[in-house]
């Protein structure tokens, strides 16, 4: 690690942790020493965990602390909490019996995959299994939902984990607590004055450890041995076992370490505060009294186990209780203790004596004076050995824990905010699965269904007054098809003829077609003046067709407009129309009729077409017949438009009588609507006819010619 | 008449052609209205009535054409058999002439429908059957010699009246089924509908019919 990020890794942990001056100085000796790299290793568990517990961990902490009546600072607290975090590391390696935890520890912290086989072996596989497949979990999240791949952050597992364990601390530190449930229940039956016992156990041992690490600055072994022994042993051990991984595990012993020396002055103290929950329940619930009997070295070997099972009681009840109890026996005390947590915190020989002091103040003021005891001499043998190497180890372990959080941050904003496609990739992703959901499909079903109740409520009424509909029921649309059938077939036949006609007869021809044309194209060019003005329907209508030369009568068209006519006469006869009928029968009844009339005006157009081809009658002109036609057309139009301002005087009178003018005025529009209409059907049906009566004529024309 | 309902899926168009007076206007009006017309007056041209049936479970409406019988409209029916989907060939089982006309009526039924069209043969007055003049064998015969489908039926008696009309519109929703009827052709004689009716809006435009092209 270069000095610069070790630097930055300084600064950072100086805005979290706030007690960081130690940190700093702790990197700067690191860089010197330059050897942080491996230390990042080891390192970076220990991190991961700082932070989660910073989080967590600070309000149970400072409660744990203070419960013993301890106070301490801000500073001292995440720094014991880190203490914390490496001595449940620790526990966890120590729960393979002490000789194989070495090597395992070492995995733990720097790789997960690495810890598994060798704590397969440990008696504890189980649990620490358990652990492992949580952190594993943990990578896999990362993996997978940052999308990165594993092989970029192998070195740094611990980081990866840590990473997680920053962002998502509670998620962690649940699966931490699952795998603390597997030691609760072997724990459980421990008394918690054992809890406390191994507490005191870990923090002594964690001195000796820091002692044979600050000789060496590789303290594997520390682990395995003995805490009591620990001093001799554990820097031969050291010697031996300096590897690619002993920094990183020796660094996060030497963190333990000087953690534990912490918790160990503070623990009297507080140094148990910051602890994850688990250790801070189990380290607080137990009373003074079992502490200090834990000092004795011989339990010191069963420490391990212990810890595992007092970091395995996190959640408890009690903690959390007793946090607070202590929170406010802490603050009363607090002030001076708390400089002293600070300078202890910083460098190790400091820590050490401000530990010792700590000891023995507040052990003796708990009436624990055996503890103090117990504590003074440890500290003073671990003191010697922190003089000499152990500071260094513990300032590089210290950079390397910041360094590694630097990385880890920077890993974590890289994955989050460098690469801001893969993050618009998955929102992308995520918002094309959820874009169709149940939910929105659902909404647009409710919306189709409405849509289609709705027309189909609409559709039962607009029936009644749809023109079309009633124009197709009285065949009127029928009656249009053929006459369009007949048309075109007229039509074919009109080209066919003339192109097959001889030159001279095309020219005798010509004219007559020409006029029939003329006539058709006419019809409703000078009709538009004369409407509105009364007429004699029926009579118009009998002339025109007896113009025709058909042989038909206008029987039904005739029947139909009296029937209307008659409607209406009756209509205006009563005095109170509304007695009759409302507005929406006089609109049913005014489309109704429309539709009748326009049924049987295209009817006998499509009949006068059908009899013009067959009647081979010479008495009339097609030219006659055609003006006839289009004059029977125009009436048919004409009464379509009286009967349309009939009806809608009906309406407006009813509009009138009922006050309900606005609710009229719609269905007067729609009756003038539907009167359109029926012109446009009549006046379409009449064009039709050109063909056909040119078909005629020439048919006739050749016939005559023959 | 009265507004009909208006959920149906499909329109069959049918036309019903033969000899003049073999029944067929009568066959209609018992199809459409259960009616047996003593007195039919000669058809102009060509006639309509519709009636709604439901073929395993499709509501269809049927469009029937009838068309005039007598030989001077020959020319002018010719125009009417474009886009049926189903054509019922009627003689009168007690003349003669009528049966051996089908011939002629087949003929044109064959050349001016498509080839998908449902042809069904149909002997009328079997009420008569002391006149008879023609054998159900011998019709049997011709029909399944062309391919036709066959009954006799009574208009006045409605015997096999409706028998007659919906056996055709099975028959072409079968075609329509099998795919052997594309609707998608100008003179499917089927038109595919919406089972809602057409919105008060398009009223505006009168609706140009299928078989207007030419």
């Amino acid at each position: 690690m270069s000095d610069d990020e070790a630097f930055a890794s300084a600064e950072e942990g100086e805005e979290e942790a706030k007690g960081s001056k130690e940190k700093s100085t702790v990197v700067e000796e690191q860089s010197k020493s330059g050897q942080a790299a491996p230390a990042e290793k080891g390192g970076a568990k220990p991190k991961g965990k700082q932070q989660q517990r910073k989080k967590k961990g600070k309000a149970q902490g400072k409660a744990t602390a203070e419960e013993k009546g301890k106070a301490s600072q801000k500073t001292s607290r995440e720094k014991s909490s880190v203490k914390a975090d490496t001595s449940t590391v620790q526990a966890k390696e120590f729960q393979p019996t002490p000789a194989a935890s070495v090597e395992s520890q070492a995995p733990v912290s720097q790789s997960s995959e690495l810890v598994q086989p060798s704590t397969k072996d440990s008696i504890k596989a189980d649990s620490v299994s358990d652990k492992q497949d949580s952190k594993h979990e943990d990578v896999k999240d990362i993996s997978t939902t940052e999308g990165l791949p594993d092989t970029k952050y192998e070195t740094p597992r611990g980081q990866k984990q840590e990473v997680l364990t920053d962002q998502d601390a509670d998620k962690s530190v649940e699966s931490k607590s699952e795998t603390q449930p597997d030691k609760d229940s072997e724990i459980s039956a421990k008394s918690a004055g054992d809890v406390r016992q191994s507490l005191s156990k870990n923090t002594t041992g964690e001195d000796a450890r820091l002692g044979n690490s600050g000789e060496q600055s590789i303290p594997r072994d520390a682990d395995g041995a003995s805490p009591n022994s620990g001093e001799e042993k554990l820097a031969e051990d050291g010697a031996k076992d300096e590897g690619s991984w002993n920094w990183g595990w020796g660094s996060s012993i030497l963190n333990a370490a000087t953690n534990s020396l912490e918790t160990f002055s503070s623990q009297v103290g507080e140094g148990l505060t910051t602890i994850i929950d688990s250790v801070e329940s189990s380290l607080g619930v137990p009373s003074p009294e079992d502490v200090a009997k834990a000092d004795s070295p011989t339990e010191l070997d069963t420490v391990p186990g212990e810890e595992d099972t007092v970091t395995a009681q996190p959640h408890e009840k009690e903690a959390s209780e007793e946090a607070l109890a202590a929170k406010r026996a802490a603050e009363t005390q607090k002030g001076e203790e708390d400089k002293e947590a600070e300078q202890t915190a910083t460098p190790a020989a400091q820590e050490e004596e401000d530990a010792a002091k700590a000891e023995g103040s507040w052990l003796s003021g708990w009436g624990m004076s055996s503890i103090s005891n117990m504590g003074k001499s440890l500290v003073n043998k671990s003191q010697n050995l922190m003089n000499t190497g152990f500071e260094k180890a513990e300032n590089l372990a210290a950079g390397g824990l910041d360094i590694l959080e630097t990385i880890g941050k920077k890993t974590y904003t890289t994955l989050t905010e460098h690469d801001p496609g893969l993050r618009r990739a998955r929102e992308f992703l995520h918002l094309r699965d959820e874009k169709p959901s149940l939910s929105s499909m659902l909404r647009e079903a409710q919306e189709q269904a409405d849509v289609q109740a709705k027309r189909d409520e609409e559709s039962e009424e607009a029936l009644k007054v749809n023109f079309t509909a009633l124009f197709e029921d009285n065949q009127g649309l029928a009656h249009l098809e053929a006459l369009e059938m007949l048309s075109n077939r007229s039509e074919r036949k009109v080209q066919s003829l003339l192109s097959a006609m001889e030159e001279d007869m095309l020219e005798n021809i010509r004219p007559q077609l020409v006029e029939i044309k003329d006539t058709f194209q006419q019809a409703f060019e000078k009709e538009e003046a004369g409407e509105e003005s009364e007429h004699d329907f029926s009579k118009l209508v009998t002339e025109n067709l007896s113009e025709l030369h058909l042989g038909t009568a206008p029987d039904k068209l005739n029947k139909v407009q009296e029937n209307v006519r008659q409607w209406i006469a009756d209509f205006y006869s009563h005095e109170d129309h509304s007695e009759i009928s409302d507005a929406k029968e006089v609109q049913q009844r005014a489309i109704q009729s429309l539709a009748d009339v326009t049924s049987k005006a295209v009817e006998q157009f499509h009949k006068a077409g059908e009899l013009v081809l067959m009647q081979k009658d010479e008495e009339k002109s097609y030219t006659h017949r055609a003006q006839s036609l289009a004059k029977l057309s125009s009436v048919l139009v004409t009464e379509v438009d009286i009967l349309a301002s009939k009806f809608s005087q009906c309406l407006n009178k009813i509009g009138e009588e009922k006050k309900t003018t606005e609710e009229v005025n719609p269905m007067v529009t729609s009756v003038y609507l539907e009167a359109s209409n029926a012109s446009g059907y009549i006046q379409d049906a009449f064009q039709l006819l050109l063909p056909v009566l040119q078909h005629a004529a020439i048919q006739s024309a050749l016939a005559l010619s023959l | 008449m009265a507004a009909g309902p208006y959920n149906y899926s499909y329109i069959f168009k049918y036309i019903i052609i033969g000899d003049m007076g073999v029944g067929k206007s009568c066959l209609l009006h018992q199809f459409t209205e259960k009616k047996f017309m003593a007195d039919c007056p000669h058809t102009i041209g060509v006639e309509f009535g519709t009636r709604i049936i439901e073929v395993t479970g499709q509501k269809i409406k049927l469009q029937i054409w009838d068309t005039a019988g007598q030989e001077r409209f020959r020319a002018v029916t010719r125009s009417y058999y474009r886009g049926a989907a189903g054509a019922l060939m009627v003689y009168d089982i007690t003349r003669r002439s009528t049966y051996n006309h089908l011939s002629s009526w087949l003929t044109d039924a064959r050349n001016l429908t498509n080839p998908n069209t449902v042809i069904f043969l149909i002997g009328n007055k079997c009420d008569l059957d002391a006149q008879r003049d023609v054998t159900y064998e011998e019709a049997k015969q011709f029909a399944e010699e062309n391919g036709l489908m066959f009954l006799e039926c009574s208009a006045k008696t409605g015997e096999n009246v409706e028998d007659a009309f919906l056996d055709t519109a099975k028959k072409i929703y079968q075609n329509i089924q099998d795919g052997s009827l594309d609707l998608n052709a100008a003179e499917s004689g089927v038109q595919h509908k919406p089972a809602t009716p057409r919105s008060p809006i398009s009223n505006d435009q009168p609706p140009s019919k299928e078989g207007c092209a030419c």
